[in-house]
C-alpha cells in the first residue's frame, strides 16, 4: 500500500514496483489510506510523511499500536529527516528523493 | 637670678622650636640661627653666624631684604611673609617668615629677628586640593558631598547640568531635594552603609532633576573623614546612564528583530528545499527509470547518465542549504558514540575508486577508536574528498592520512589540485565563503567547509587547512580520541 500525495510519485513508484507484478493500492490522502486498509490489510505500507490532510507519522503510530495491523512493515518517506520527530515505531524511513534501485531494495526487504 | 633664668628658658624655646629662628643686625651680618635654623636652611650655626644673610636669599629676590630692612629700621613688624629662601644646596624652600625689630636697652632698634616656617607639606597640600578642586569642578559627572543627617554641602558643575540646580540653589538644602518621593528609603539604607564605613557602588536608581524629569544614573557613594578619620558625611558621584540603558534597549530590539528575520529565513528555507525534493524525487526517479530502459548501444544513454549526474548536483546543493539552516537553528546536533573511523573512512572512499583521473591512497592504522557521531563526522570526510576532487580537474593523488597524535585522531585529505590563494585561507571556513576565482568553474555554495567546521568543533576538535598555488591543499581534522585497546 503507497500513501503519497504527489500523482508523479505514485506514478514513478508503480513503475518501480508493479514491473515485478506486485499488487499495489494507492492512496493520495490520510483518508482513503484509513479507507482501504479498514478493507483489506497490505503486506507493507509506504507512506510519505507530509500529506494533505494528516501527518504520516501519526497514521505510523496508529497501525502501530493497533494490535491487528502492527505486524504490517511501514516505511516512512519524506524529503527532510527532521520531520520524524518523535519515535514512530515505523521500519524503516526512506529520504526523497531515492534511489529506484535502493528504493526497491527496501521495499522488497520487507516482503 | 630672675632674668638670668628666663634667658635660659628663652633659649631653651629658641633652640627647641620647629621654626628657623634667626637674628641679624641692621647690615644683614647673622647675629643668631637656631637649630631648626640649621635643618632647615643647611648651614650649620658657626657656618652662618658673621655671614651676610644675603646666602640665603635667591639672586631674584634681594630687593625684598633692602624692603625688610627698611620696615624693621622704622619699627615695624613684617607678618606671614611668604616667599622662597635657599639653603646650603642651592634648593629653593617656600617658607613663611615673621620679622620683628631687635631693640636694645634705650630702645633703638639694632637687627631683627627672623621666624621662618617650613610651608613646603602645606604648599604640596594646598596643590593637591587645587587639583582635586579643578577634577570635581571639570568633571562631568555629577559629585555632591552631603554630611550625614543629608544636607548637601558641595555641588559641582556636574549636578548643575545633571540635576538643573545651581550650586547656590543646592548647598544647604536636604538631598531628599532630587530623591523621588517613593525612592526615599534608599537614602536610609545609603546613610546607613556610609555610617557603618561603606561604600556604596554602581547603584543604579532613579532621580529627579529641578523640572521633575526622572533620569536613571549610577551612584557611588563614600564616607567622607574628618582629619581624626570620623565619619562626616558621604561624598557620592552620579552618572547619567540614560544614554547607555537607551543603548541597551536598542540593541536588545535589533537582537530580537535579527533573530526573528533569522528564524523567517530558516522557516523559508526549509520549506522551500522540501518543496524542491518534490519534483526532483519524480525527476530522478523517471530518468533512472528511463536508463533502464534504454539500451546499452543506444547513443541516448549518455544523455540520460549526464541529466543523473546533473540532478545528484542539485539535490546536493539543495541538501547543502537545508543543513545551514540546520544549523543556524541550533538544530545541528551531535549524537556520539564510539566508532572506529578507519573502517568509516574505508567504507567512504570506495566510491572514489572508480574515479580515473584521481587516484585515492588512504594510509591509517588497523583501526582507531572516536567517540563521536558517525554520520556527521562521515558528512565531514565526505566534503573534504569530493572538494579535493573537485578542486583538481587535472587529476592527481589524494592521500588520506589517520592516525593518533597528542592523544587525538587526526584525518587528513591532501590532494595535488589548483590550490588556495594564502589570503583566502583565513577565510575559507566562512560561511558561503567560495575561494574559487571567476576563471574556474566550479559549483558550490560555499557551504561545506563551514558545516564541516561547526561538525568538527561541536565535538570538540579542530579542523585546518595548508595549501600552495598549483600544487595543492592539505585539509586536517582533530577530534579527540578514545584509550585505544
Amino acid at each position: 500500500m503507497i500513501v503519497e500525495d504527489n500523482p508523479d510519485i505514485r506514478d514513478l513508484i508503480g513503475f518501480i514496483l508493479t514491473e515485478d507484478a506486485y499488487q499495489l493500492k494507492m492512496c493520495p490522502t490520510a483518508i482513503s489510506f484509513q479507507d482501504e486498509i479498514a478493507k483489506k490489510l497490505p503486506d507493507v505500507i509506504v507512506m510519505d510523511i507530509m500529506l494533505p490532510d494528516g501527518d504520516g507519522t501519526d497514521l505510523c503510530r496508529v497501525v502501530k499500536n493497533n494490535p491487528a495491523t502492527q505486524h504490517i512493515p511501514v516505511l516512512l518517506m519524506s524529503a527532510h529527516k527532521s520531520e520524524l520527530k518523535t519515535e514512530t515505531g515505523a521500519n524503516s524511513f526512506i529520504p526523497k528523493p531515492f534511489n529506484i534501485i535502493d528504493f526497491k531494495q527496501i521495499v522488497e526487504s520487507y516482503l | 637670678m630672675l632674668s638670668d633664668e628666663k634667658q635660659a628658658l628663652l633659649a631653651a624655646i629658641v633652640d627647641s622650636s620647629d621654626d628657623a629662628i634667626i637674628s641679624k643686625t641692621l647690615d644683614g651680618i647673622i647675629t643668631s640661627w637656631n637649630p631648626a635654623a640649621a635643618r632647615i636652611l643647611g648651614y650649620k650655626e658657626e657656618e652662618a653666624l658673621g655671614r651676610h644673610i644675603s646666602i640665603i636669599i635667591p639672586a631674584e629676590r634681594l630687593h625684598e631684604e633692602d624692603f625688610i630692612i627698611n620696615e624693621i629700621t622704622n619699627g615695624r613688624r613684617i607678618q606671614h611673609f611668604e616667599t622662597v629662601r635657599q639653603t646650603k644646596y642651592q634648593q629653593q624652600l617656600p617658607l613663611l617668615l615673621s620679622i620683628s625689630p631687635v631693640r636694645n636697652a634705650d630702645g633703638v632698634v639694632i637687627g631683627a629677628s627672623t621666624i621662618g616656617r617650613d610651608i613646603c607639606a602645606q604648599k604640596e597640600a594646598a596643590e593637591k586640593q587645587g587639583i582635586l578642586a579643578a577634577i570635581v569642578k571639570s568633571s562631568d559627572d555629577a559629585i555632591v558631598s552631603k554630611t550625614l543627617k543629608g544636607i548637601i554641602t558641595s555641588w559641582n558643575g556636574g549636578a548643575e547640568r545633571l540635576f538643573g540646580y545651581t550650586e547656590s540653589e543646592a548647598i544647604g538644602q536636604h538631598i531628599s531635594l532630587i530623591i523621588p518621593p517613593d525612592r526615599m528609603d534608599e537614602e536610609t539604607y545609603i546613610i546607613n552603609q556610609i555610617v557603618s564605613g561603606q561604600s556604596v557602588s554602581h547603584f543604579e536608581t532613579l532621580r529627579v532633576t529641578k523640572t521633575g524629569q526622572e533620569i536613571p544614573i549610577s551612584l557611588t557613594i563614600s564616607p567622607v573623614l574628618d582629619g581624626k578619620g570620623k565619619i562626616i558625611g558621604a561624598s557620592k558621584i552620579a552618572r547619567d546612564i540614560s544614554e547607555r540603558l537607551r543603548i541597551q534597549r536598542e540593541k536588545e530590539l535589533l537582537y530580537n528583530e535579527v533573530k526573528l528575520l533569522s528564524k523567517k529565513k530558516d522557516d523559508f528555507i526549509a520549506m522551500t528545499t522540501h518543496e524542491l525534493k518534490t519534483p526532483m524525487t519524480s525527476l530522478m526517479g523517471f530518468l533512472q527509470v528511463l536508463q533502464m530502459r534504454v539500451s546499452s548501444e543506444d547513443p541516448n544513454g549518455g544523455f540520460i547518465r549526464r541529466c543523473i549526474k546533473q540532478v545528484d548536483k542539485l539535490s546536493m546543493l539543495i541538501n547543502d542549504l537545508l543543513e545551514f539552516s540546520k544549523d543556524q537553528d541550533g538544530k545541528l546536533q551531535i549524537r556520539p558514540a564510539p566508532f572506529d573511523i578507519v573502517s568509516l573512512i574505508a567504507e567512504l572512499i570506495e566510491p572514489y575508486k572508480e574515479d580515473r583521473l584521481n587516484k585515492i591512497e588512504f594510509s591509517a592504522a588497523d583501526s582507531l577508536m572516536v567517540n563521536a557521531d558517525r554520520l556527521r563526522i562521515g558528512q565531514v570526510i565526505i566534503n573534504l574528498l569530493s572538494n579535493a576532487v573537485k578542486y583538481s580537474p587535472n587529476g592527481g593523488r589524494i592521500k588520506i592520512k589517520a592516525g593518533a597524535e597528542d592523544g587525538n585522531i587526526f584525518v587528513s585529505v591532501k590532494d595535488e589540485g589548483i590550490g588556495i590563494d594564502q589570503n583566502c585561507l583565513q577565510n575559507l571556513f566562512d560561511q558561503f565563503y567560495r575561494a574559487v576565482k571567476p576563471g574556474y568553474n566550479i559549483p558550490g555554495l560555499g557551504m561545506g567547509l563551514y558545516i564541516s567546521r561547526q561538525i568538527v568543533e561541536l565535538h570538540g576538535g579542530e579542523i585546518n587547512v595548508a595549501s600552495e598555488m598549483g600544487k595543492g591543499s592539505t585539509f586536517k581534522f582533530m577530534l579527540p580520541g578514545l584509550p585505544q585497546q
